[in-house]
């Protein structure tokens, strides 16, 4: 059976868990919001991953996350690596 | 009234834009720190920790007078500071005056950037992992426990040949670890030959009662004896969650930081909710 992958779920994932690990109110975040601008700093990145792959059983590496500069990027990644 | 603890920022924060923060609140004390330290100290604090700590203190200490003079807070119930950041504190606390904090902090960042550039340093994150398996790893790897920043991050220091060796065995096991940006190993034995001259700088320098108290990160718990818990913590490792959570004992209801980034709050978070959930305990 194949799973369908539903990029507005994944987006509420990733948006809660940032919000999570910066403390925010995941409503106010943007995809085109930038790490930078909430102090989503690399530790945090990695630690998305993590959270990624309980939750969704993505595997995100560091160095995947290294180059993610928006949310929009945490998404798109998130969704291209469960196809 | 809110009984609200003060913290500063040590390394570990963005430092861009730092010299804009400080010219902003006390172009005095700017002109201080590129004085005593380098005209570009603050455009240079990426470079080194020579330049980064003297800059940081700047940073925080500013900010802490900007968000008193604009009403932000009252008189705290307590102050701290991760790592360097215990200089602002012990300033912001009247126990050392700010003209003697800035040169503590341009002389720690001095010594630490000469060991470092003598030894081959580097800290490492470990993530999802808790303080006893992280300090199982250390000992077998032979590093150095460096900071236990909140459940779930605790940092390693020390030689980075065998931190890469760590970083290794956690990739093996799925685990996860990241190399911090650093360029030595704050927190760790590395750090040593720092100890007796940073020793000699605080013999210098005049140290009053805090008017409030300020919480030591080695300790976590007020100082006792402020020049030689300033220069242990060049070796020893930064008890951030058990400082934290003393100072909610002590009956802090809110956490201020002070400091170019949100840093701290988020590690203050989740301290604090993994605390009242039952999985810290004092």
């Amino acid at each position: 059976m194949t799973s369908t992958i539903n990029p507005t779920d994944i987006e509420a994932k990733v948006l809660q868990a940032l919000g999570e690990l910066g403390g925010l109110d995941s409503g106010g975040l943007q995809p085109t919001t930038t790490f930078e601008e909430i102090d989503i700093d690399s530790l945090d990145l990695v630690e998305l991953g993590q959270i990624m792959e309980e939750q969704l059983d993505v595997m995100l590496e560091t160095a995947d996350v290294a180059e993610l500069k928006t949310i929009g990027d945490a998404v798109d990644l998130v969704c291209q690596r469960l196809k | 009234m809110t009984r609200t603890a003060v913290i500063f920022s040590g390394q570990g924060v963005q430092t861009e834009g730092l010299r804009a923060i400080v010219e902003a609140h006390d172009r005095k004390l700017l002109r201080q720190a590129e004085s005593l330290v380098d005209p570009g100290v603050f455009a240079r604090a990426a470079e080194s920790t020579r330049f980064a700590q003297p800059a940081i203190f700047c940073v925080d200490l500013v900010l802490w007078r900007h968000t008193r003079a604009s009403g932000g807070c009252g008189d705290p119930l307590a102050y701290s500071g991760h790592s360097l950041g215990e200089l602002p504190a012990l300033v912001a606390a009247g126990s050392l005056d700010q003209d003697a904090g800035l040169w503590l902090a341009a002389e720690r960042g001095r010594l630490t950037a000469e060991v470092a550039k003598e030894t081959d340093g580097a800290m490492l994150a470990l993530l999802g992992f808790d303080i006893e398996e992280a300090a199982q790893l250390a000992v077998r790897h032979e590093v150095h426990l460096a900071s236990d920043n909140c459940p779930g991050q605790v940092v390693l220091s020390g030689a980075r040949k065998d931190l890469e060796s760590v970083l290794r065995t956690c990739e093996a096991r799925e685990r996860r670890a990241l190399m911090l940006d650093v360029e030595g190993a704050f927190h760790s034995p590395l750090m040593g030959p720092a100890v007796a001259p940073f020793e000699a700088v605080l013999a210098q320098v005049r140290f009053e009662a805090p008017r409030q108290p300020v919480f030591s990160g080695i300790a976590a718990e007020p100082f006792s004896d402020i020049p030689a818990q300033l220069a242990a913590a060049l070796t020893q490792p930064v008890r951030w969650c058990d400082t934290v959570t003393a100072l909610e004992r002590f009956g802090t209801e809110d956490f201020l930081e002070c400091g170019p980034e949100r840093v701290l709050t988020k590690l203050v978070n989740r301290i604090l909710q993994t605390h009242r959930e039952g999985g810290l305990q004092p």
